[in-house]
């Protein structure tokens, strides 16, 4: 039942992986449910290649397992199913274009040739060309094109587009969410640019200090909680009110707040946006993490704020 | 769901084709594939040829007769003649054959792991649907029958070429010299196969395709030294005891690797070095109770018995490096 939609695309438990420079990722629990395009966000160093390392089986997990819609990252099934896109794309420079879509095709029993070959048309490039002779947003069309002709049930970006011109970004992202669309796939994608993953993503999972600390939907992430503009620092928050982080100067203060009751209690309170959410927790690496039911995972060891 | 029709832009073509990472891994390798095939090729064109004429050779000035320990004057002329036609070109052509391992540890082996891990290719092809494991058993494999095939070819091709010049000329061509040894018969592939792993392998470790060359080519002079240190031990060594002769009791066209004085009663004594200045040689040693001598050697006929026992060697360390690379990847998948 791999495509049961009650097993989670992605489902951590206890995962942990410590390089000999210490941990980069601890103790971390949750689930994705599978069909999301999940937004997974953090500073440098947070954790984030490595989780998506551990999905794609490149790396081993010190403790705790994951596991990709019930399978094991290396297991077949899992393989069959799972395309990742890393941050270098390294493809061979030697090869043709034409022979980087062979390889897709000599390499994965669900190559769909089509698909991979509409990618490729779309932004002109020439088959026959070397890819060592292509631009970067030629050669980033490349590997996608190579990830989505293998009809991936997920797919795990680590930060793909980051060297990429605007307009071409639009447009990976734009043929990306048509292809998940279409085959109901799950869509992992590591940014730094939060704004270019909030018209994008419907899930949200951000890691900061080596572990999850928000994960769920986006719009019950948001609502639970509230942006204070405006008010002094001495001013105390509301009860039932807790300050998550707060920025600005002297002037004027604006503090991210998590709260339980959804009405807004009066003026200068407001939803705050998917950017000041992620900067509100970026800001305090030490918040409670908050995990919605859906990225809960039963018996796991997290503390969920009330 | 989609339908099973899947097209393809570039022609079919009639033919076997590669298919999976078997053509992967030819893609690769292909540029140095068709040059390996292409020198196997020619070598065996030239060795062919020249068999030809050097067999015309042989028959026509006789040589056949020419064998045995005493030479005729006649013999020993035709003998030095036909070497400056036949023997002479043959030498350069075997000595080179000692960078033929080098050769496929270095360019084959060298580069085979070590750029895809220095690159970050091998993160491309570890996250298609191929197992890491059959990945790199085809990785080590393909060029490993590649090697097999070329250095096969061009070890047949030189024994081929070598053999009627060795046989005619006997002593005069020795045979356990480490030209020929190790450019001909079945010590070239094997020699060729150890390389290739060796260069596989410590690219693996060492991450960096100019260091894995570099080791490669350090590590490999060093087995080179090895092995040529106990060659002489590979297959038992022969003892001959003569009496009555102050000549080693060998074979002419034996590799002789020890001998010395014997007693009356036929035990090993110490060289009366100062007999050889006296008048009468046989008299002064006879005076010093030695008459007769020893020798230990290996005959003409262990040269392919050495030859098997070293490429086995070969083939057990390559083994034992395919193990040792096997455990690398399981320990450090990526």
């Amino acid at each position: 039942m791999t495509d049961s939609p009650n097993v989670p695309a992605i489902e951590t438990v206890g995962l942990g992986r410590r390089y000999r420079r210490g941990w980069a990722l601890r103790d971390t629990s949750f689930r994705l449910p599978a069909g999301r395009v999940c937004a997974l966000v953090g500073p440098n160093g947070a954790g984030k290649t490595t989780l998506l390392s551990m999905a794609a089986d490149l790396i081993t997990p010190t403790t705790g397992t994951i596991t990709l819609s019930g399978h094991r990252p290396g297991s077949v099934q899992a393989r069959q199913s799972t395309a990742f896109l890393s941050q270098q794309k390294a493809l061979y420079p030697r090869f043709r274009v034409s022979e980087i879509l062979r390889m897709g095709r000599e390499l994965n029993p669900t190559w769909h040739q089509e698909t991979a070959e509409s990618v490729i048309d779309a932004g002109q490039v020439p088959m026959n060309a070397r890819v060592g002779t292509l631009s970067g947003g030629q050669a980033t069309r490349v590997a996608f094109a190579l990830a989505l002709g293998k009809r991936p049930r997920l797919m795990l970006l680590d930060e793909p587009m980051a060297d990429l011109d605007p307009l071409v970004r639009h447009q990976m992202n734009d043929i990306l969410q048509a292809e998940a669309r279409r085959h109901g796939s799950t869509v992992v994608m590591s940014s730094h640019l939060v704004s270019e993953l909030e018209s994008a993503c419907d899930y949200l999972v951000l890691v900061n200090n080596g572990t999850v600390r928000l994960a769920g939907e986006v719009d019950l992430l948001l609502a639970e909680h509230r942006q204070l503009t405006g008010h002094h620092r001495q001013e105390p928050v509301p009860d039932g009110y807790q300050v998550i982080a707060t920025s600005g100067d002297e002037g004027g203060h604006s503090s991210l707040v998590r709260t339980s009751h959804a009405s807004p209690p009066d003026a200068g309170h407001r939803a705050p946006t998917l950017e000041e959410l992620v900067l509100g927790y970026l800001r305090a690496p030490d918040a409670p993490a908050l995990l919605t039911p859906s990225a809960r995972v039963d018996g796991g060891m997290e503390v969920v704020a009330a | 769901m989609s339908t099973a029709t899947t097209r393809s832009r570039t022609p079919v073509r009639r033919g076997p084709r590669l298919r999976g990472l078997t053509w992967l891994i030819w893609r690769q390798n292909r540029t140095a594939f068709w040059i390996g095939l292409a020198v196997a090729a020619a070598v065996a064109c030239y060795a062919l040829v020249q068999h030809q004429h050097i067999a015309a050779a042989v028959t026509a000035q006789h040589l056949d007769a020419c064998q045995g320990h005493q030479l005729s004057e006649r013999c020993l002329s035709r003998l030095t003649t036909f070497g400056q036609q036949y023997q002479f070109p043959m030498r350069r052509p075997l000595q080179a054959m000692l960078l033929l391992p080098f050769l496929f540890g270095l360019f084959l082996g060298g580069p085979q792991l070590a750029q895809e891990l220095e690159s970050g290719t091998y993160r491309t092809v570890a996250t298609q649907s191929v197992t890491r494991m059959r990945w790199f058993a085809a990785k080590l494999g393909v060029p490993l029958a590649m090697t097999v095939l070329v250095s096969g070819v061009i070890a047949a091709a030189m024994t081929w070429w070598w053999h009627p010049v060795a046989k005619a000329m006997g002593p005069m061509f020795p045979w356990h010299q480490w030209y020929p040894f190790y450019g001909v018969g079945p010590v070239v592939v094997g020699l060729s196969v150890l390389f290739y792993l060796l260069g596989a392998t410590l690219g693996l470790v060492l991450r960096r395709t100019v260091l894995a060359m570099g080791a490669t080519l350090a590590v490999g002079a060093g087995l080179f030294a090895l092995l040529e240190a106990v060659r002489p031990r590979l297959w038992p060594v022969r003892t001959a005891y003569a009496q009555h002769t102050s000549e080693p009791p060998a074979p002419l066209d034996a590799w002789q690797l020890a001998d010395g004085p014997l007693s009356k009663e036929g035990h090993r004594v110490s060289e009366a070095w100062d007999c050889y200045a006296a008048g009468d040689i046989k008299q002064c040693l006879a005076s010093r109770g030695i008459t007769g001598r020893w020798s230990e050697y290996h005959p003409a006929s262990d040269l392919w018995p050495l030859q098997w026992t070293a490429t086995g060697l070969c083939l057990a360390l390559g083994v034992v490096l395919i193990a040792l690379s096997l455990w690398w990847t399981r320990r450090n998948p990526a």
